[in-house]
């Protein structure tokens, strides 16, 4: 009877624990995406949102956030990233401004050099789900006829621009129905038309028509 | 019943009440409060990851929400108003929010016959030559009829430059002021002014 009651108690605190182990590790991660966070130097405050977290694998829903890496004596880094399955890292690099820092980063020189890299690509990810239509230009159609590409605005880098060139008000008209299709957003996508001068502009402006 | 059965009973029944409070506590401390106010609306519903999480036919409401969530409030307006819906962000504080939709697309479009003429006279007042070189066309008002889009077509031959464009204007203090210079598509940074749902409509209306 004894051993009976030994085994049932030995049951049910593994049962306790299973439950208990479900609940505080496994159910707030549920439709949640696993994504680590690095950052160098490793004592950097790392704000999500505007709300502090810890670096290291952090549960998110999908979408967009901003992530922000800041510490005395080194100039913050900030990242928009759009958070989906795609998405497993996230490396934040605050660059050195004081000697202290700069000696900092000089030691840890191979940890930064690995992170920038994964930076660099969660950056690119970042364009691309924000910007999808970058994934199939250029793009060419000779019965339009129009072409399309896209560039960058040096002032920032990670707002794509498209350009349509090689075209008629015609394959404009083909142009723009084209990126609709392809579900580029034609408001927040800034779309220039290369060989358009708008009649009704002063000539001098022409260039920078939409 | 034997107290070994009556244990075990117990042990389940404690079970499922720890599993049911940790996620009824779980869910609490992670939502917060979001207020609706509506006006001109005679029902709505607020959508969460597509699924319906509260329906009312109330002028005021609260309810718990996710925080760091996106909802959908989908409304149908009352007579005169559009049927449409609002996305809502929601931080890690309570929110307040006043949904009022704007006029429908049957009442926005018999203001617009109204305003034609003063449209029209606005339009080439900005740039005498628009009349020369363009018809105007599809006169759309939006929101409360307080914004325009109209339609150049061009009437000339077919040249390098006859692309059709569009151009928005505004009513301030009852008179119509281009804000929007004719234009093949608008980029939104370009009219911070502009609210971004007229600039989506117009360009959407372009091809």
């Amino acid at each position: 009877m004894i051993q009976r009651k030994h085994i049932l108690i030995t049951v049910a605190v593994f049962i306790l624990i299973c439950v208990l182990y479900y609940l505080l590790a496994i159910y707030p991660r549920i439709g949640k995406i696993a994504v680590d966070i690095l950052v160098n130097p490793n004592d950097a405050t790392i704000t999500l949102n505007g709300s502090r977290i810890s670096p290291g694998t952090n549960y998110l829903n999908a979408g967009p956030y901003t992530l922000r890496a800041e510490k005395e004596g080194w100039k913050a880094d900030e990242v928009t990233v759009s958070v989906s399955n795609e998405l497993s890292a996230v490396a934040l690099l605050p660059q050195p401004v004081s000697e202290e820092a700069k000696q900092q980063a000089k030691k840890e020189a191979t940890t930064r050099g690995g992170l920038s890299s994964i930076a660099a690509n969660a950056r690119g990810l970042d364009i691309r789900s924000a910007y999808p239509i970058l994934n199939k230009l250029p793009y060419s159609d000779t019965s339009g006829p129009f072409k399309i590409d896209y560039g960058f605005n040096q002032d920032n880098s990670k707002i794509p621009y498209l350009i349509v060139s090689f075209s008629t008000p015609h394959g404009r008209s083909k142009a723009i129905k084209w990126l609709a299709d392809n579900k580029t957003d034609l408001t927040s996508t800034e779309i220039l038309f290369d060989e358009f001068i708008n009649p009704i502009h002063k000539e001098e402006d022409a260039h920078e028509q939409y | 019943m034997s107290n070994t059965r009556k244990y075990i009973l117990f042990f389940i029944v404690g079970i499922i009440t720890l599993i049911a409070g940790y996620i009824v506590i779980y869910n609490y401390l992670n939502s917060t409060d979001l207020t609706i106010n509506t006006k001109n609306i005679s029902s709505y519903n607020v959508r969460l990851s597509g699924s319906i999480i509260y329906s009312s036919t109330q002028k005021n409401d609260v309810m718990r929400v996710p925080k760091s969530s996106h909802v959908s409030v989908e409304f149908k307006g009352a007579d005169g108003y559009e049927t449409s819906s609002r996305e809502i962000s929601i931080g890690q504080s309570p929110k307040s929010i006043t949904v009022e939709p704007f006029y429908s697309k049957e009442h926005l479009a018999a203001l617009a016959e109204s305003e034609r003429s003063s449209i029209s006279k606005n339009i080439n007042n900005y740039q005498a030559d628009i009349s020369k070189l363009y018809t105007l066309s599809d006169y759309t008002l939006y929101h409360f009829g307080e914004w325009a889009c109209v339609t150049l077509e061009w009437k000339g031959e077919y040249s390098q430059n006859s692309d059709d464009q569009r151009v928005i204007l505004k009513k301030e203090s009852s008179d119509w002021k281009v804000v929007g210079e004719p234009s093949i598509l608008f980029f939104y940074k370009n009219y911070p002014d502009i609210p971004i749902d007229i600039l989506r409509s117009v360009n959407n209306s372009s091809f």
